[in-house]
């Protein structure tokens, strides 16, 4: 790769991945191409996608998010709860932010000031957590908002302009601020750091827990925000609402090349690993794989990829 | 990381306009370390676990003195690396001091300690034993005072 570094060779990787399934796709299946059906699977790739940022800054700072899936249902179920009981919208929006900012602190303080093990830590706040959103919803799922929450501006993220989602375009602004902070500011830079050696950032004066804690709180904020553009397309919000989403993400994160041990990944190849998962979903679908099947294919992807960062990386260590 | 990262994460505000990491003055700093300090290094974009132990300390060595400090500690700067690269590191620590950085050592290598420091202070057990300067030092003098026989 001449000059580039390994990092832009890791993202070359998984993009080659993502142009051949969607070749092998497009041959096999005529309803691939359409244009309705690629914007559908943009369209699917956003939840998924804006979750995954935050996932990709706990992964390279090398901790582990479990509960993102749980914040991103309680967030979801908090803002259903107040949006039907005719609270502004735009405070509840706010509201369901903050509340996942303050979810994502809380499990980045016990990691960073009590020693946790991250594992352990979003375990437990994952089940905490859809312990409250299930208390609040009282096991009904709520849909059917009312007129003023309906017409607001953050119902309209579920729209689109012209034939684009603006929930896309959402996403795409999203990746683009977190690929510039990720590889041009100095907190991108001492994520990285973190990540990489925890010790030797410390020793070279970085707040190694300061960085993991703004990781956590942004990322809780980033799955809420997913959770609301989740309520403006679909108008309900079920009891489940984000169960065992947090292995999708976290699949999608280490798809894009990230290492759980941390100091490696990219926004960019995030977003290309989201875009495979839905790729392949879509593709399923189209296919008409048995439904038993589906998760199983995801979960072959997700070795064979790793299985290939890791003979690459092992001969890169040999070389 | 990167033998470049490492170089740059402590003088990052030196690099940044307004937010964002200046790209092109990240990489003539870089250069010019390379240059100074004789490190050798085929790409700094590889990770520093790539170079020697020398190597690595002339990088960490480098990295501190681009924030221009007025002191700099060095703690065992020699440890574990080989003979060659310690004649570097010593170069190193002379060209500092005549910069008129201030530099405090610790050290358990005798021979480094009276090739390089002006003034000599022994301890044993964690108390002060003693204090030499350059002319007075010996081998003799430092251990007995180390071993608090003297």
């Amino acid at each position: 790769m001449g000059k580039k570094n390994i990092k832009t060779f890791r993202e070359f990787g998984v993009l080659m991945v993502m142009v051949v399934i969607i070749i092998i796709l497009s041959v096999v299946s005529p309803m691939f191409l359409k244009v309705t059906n690629l914007i559908n699977i943009v369209r699917q790739t956003v939840e998924i996608g804006i979750m995954a940022i935050g996932m990709t800054f706990i992964i390279v700072s090398a901790e582990i998010d479990l509960s993102a899936g749980s914040i991103f249902g309680l967030t979801a179920m908090l803002a259903a709860y107040f949006y039907k009981a005719g609270v502004n919208p735009t405070l509840v929006f706010i509201l369901a932010i903050t509340a996942g900012a303050v979810l994502g602190g809380i499990n980045g303080l016990f990691i960073t000031k009590a020693k946790m093990p991250a594992f352990i830590v979003t375990l437990g706040t994952m089940q905490i957590y859809r312990s409250i959103a299930y208390s609040i919803s009282g096991g009904q799922n709520i849909s059917v908002f009312p007129e003023k929450a309906q017409n607001s501006w953050v119902f309209k993220m579920g729209g689109s302009i012209g034939p684009i989602p603006i929930q896309v375009i959402i996403m795409l602004v999203f990746f683009i601020i977190a690929h510039i902070i990720m590889s041009k500011t100095k907190f991108g830079f001492e994520v990285y750091a973190t990540g990489g050696n925890k010790r030797a950032a410390n020793l070279a004066g970085i707040g190694t827990d300061k960085i993991k804690l703004i990781s956590f709180i942004s990322a809780g904020a980033l799955y809420a925000f997913a959770s609301q553009i989740s309520i403006a397309y679909l108008q309900s919000v079920p009891t489940t609402a984000g169960a065992s989403r947090e292995m999708d993400v976290i699949a999608a994160v280490i798809l894009g090349g990230a290492a759980l041990v941390g100091g490696r990944g990219s926004v960019i190849g995030t977003l290309i690993g989201a875009i495979i998962m839905s790729v392949v979903k879509n593709g399923m679908v189209l296919l008409s794989v048995p439904v038993f099947w589906q998760s199983g294919f995801i979960g072959v992807i997700i070795i064979l990829a790793v299985l290939i960062d890791t003979c690459i990386s092992q001969a890169e260590k040999n070389r | 990381m990167s033998v470049k990262q490492n170089a740059q994460v402590v003088i990052l505000k030196k690099l940044i306009n307004r937010v964002l990491i200046n790209k092109k003055k990240s990489s003539l700093i870089m250069e010019e370390m390379k240059k100074e300090y004789a490190i050798k290094s085929a790409n700094v974009n590889n990770s520093i676990m790539t170079l020697s132990g020398g190597n690595q300390q002339k990088v960490i060595i480098a990295r501190w003195i681009a924030t221009n400090p007025a002191i700099l500690m060095c703690d065992e700067p020699t440890r574990g690396i080989d003979v060659g690269a310690k004649e570097e590191v010593y170069a190193i620590i002379r060209e500092i001091a005549k910069k008129g950085i201030g530099i405090i050592m610790v050290s358990s290598e005798l021979p480094e300690l009276l090739s390089l420091c002006d003034r000599i202070i022994v301890m044993h057990e964690g108390k002060k034993t003693g204090e030499l300067l350059q002319c007075d030092a010996t081998e003799e003098g430092i251990m007995k005072l180390a071993a608090d026989v003297g």
